[in-house]
């Protein structure tokens, strides 16, 4: 809204009175299968396809979901007039969230990190054993906030990984809690350089003709 | 050694010719036994869990194993409908219910 003074001259991009509730849903599938877009006419790696060998992953009841990323910051300080600049480098973007899913098995193992499921009915087993470090996952993270139209905006991590150590709660008269899941996108240097860590994405066919 | 007479050639080569064809006669019914017992249609499916999946057939007690997302058997037909139909079929409307195992492939 413009002030009746004090409004700066020229060019002016206010922001849209649209607002952003919820938590996206979170999917996950295997960093050996090729995004859906790969990339998209304008050159952008995002979305994701099942397939049999590779299928998606979605990550069940989430709450408490946090984005946030790590940065490595120096300053420029000059002895003898203060800080001049801060130098910034990207270090990951991270998902963090909780879980109240626990079932399927073959899904839960790949959030906390354990063994391969065997099925012989009527049991599902998987051992905790140690971590496999050379499993990554893409990450799709869309979020409709217009049911009406579908409009979404959606979040692209091109390689992440499950870390840090979770705590499963279980608390009397509550459901179930792993929490403190992290998945940590971190630096995927065969993509183009200003999409090393993903890319976010609105579709809003009102908006953005 | 004595020479043969044309009779007893005759006769030799008569013989001969029954085992032939007795032999022929035996082959022909082990292959038919064989065809009888051959089974029936077979469909492949494949896997989509990323588990390793011991199932007995429901049909014919076949044991199948699946190793993980993207292997495939090939599974009797009868089977197969049955497996499928417990394992296989999506929730309506967005509703959850147990996952698919299986996908069949045309």
């Amino acid at each position: 809204m413009a002030l009746v003074t004090g409004t700066p001259e020229g060019t002016i991009t206010s922001q849209e009175e649209i607002y952003l509730e919820g938590a996206p849903t979170i999917y996950i599938q295997d960093y050996s299968a090729d995004p859906l877009n790969a990339p998209d006419s304008d050159g952008f790696y995002w979305g994701m396809s099942g397939t049999a060998t590779y299928p998606v992953y979605e990550v069940g009841c989430i709450t408490d979901v946090s984005m946030t990323e790590n940065l490595t910051m120096n300053d420029v300080l000059c002895d003898n007039v203060g800080v001049k600049d801060t130098v910034q480098q990207r270090n990951y973007v991270e998902f963090v969230f909780s879980i109240q899913s626990f079932f399927p098995f073959d899904v839960l193992r790949h959030l906390l990190n354990f063994g391969a499921v065997t099925e012989t009915a009527p049991t599902q087993k998987f051992g905790m054993g140690k971590i496999n470090n050379n499993l990554y996952w893409m990450v799709y993270a869309p979020k409709v906030y217009d049911e009406d139209v579908g409009d979404y905006v959606a979040i692209h991590l091109n390689r992440a990984k499950f870390i840090d150590a979770w705590t499963i709660n279980m608390s009397f008269g509550t459901p179930w809690q792993a929490t403190g899941l992290r998945l940590r996108g971190f630096v995927d240097s065969t993509k183009p350089a200003a999409q090393q860590f993903g890319m976010f994405l609105r579709a809003d066919a009102s908006v953005i003709t | 050694m004595a020479k043969r007479s044309n009779y007893e050639r005759d006769s030799e080569r008569v013989e001969v010719e029954d085992e032939l064809l007795e032999e022929e006669e035996f082959y022909a019914s082990i292959e038919e036994e064989e065809t009888e017992d051959e089974p029936s249609e077979t469909v492949r499916l494949t896997m989509v869990r990323d588990l390793t999946l011991n199932i007995r057939g429901p049909v014919t007690g076949q044991m199948y194993r699946f190793s993980g997302s993207g292997s495939y058997l090939y599974v009797d037909k009868d089977d197969a409908e049955i497996m499928i139909t417990k394992r296989g079929s999506k929730a309506c409307c967005g509703g959850s219910s147990s996952p698919i195992y299986f996908q069949i492939d045309e």
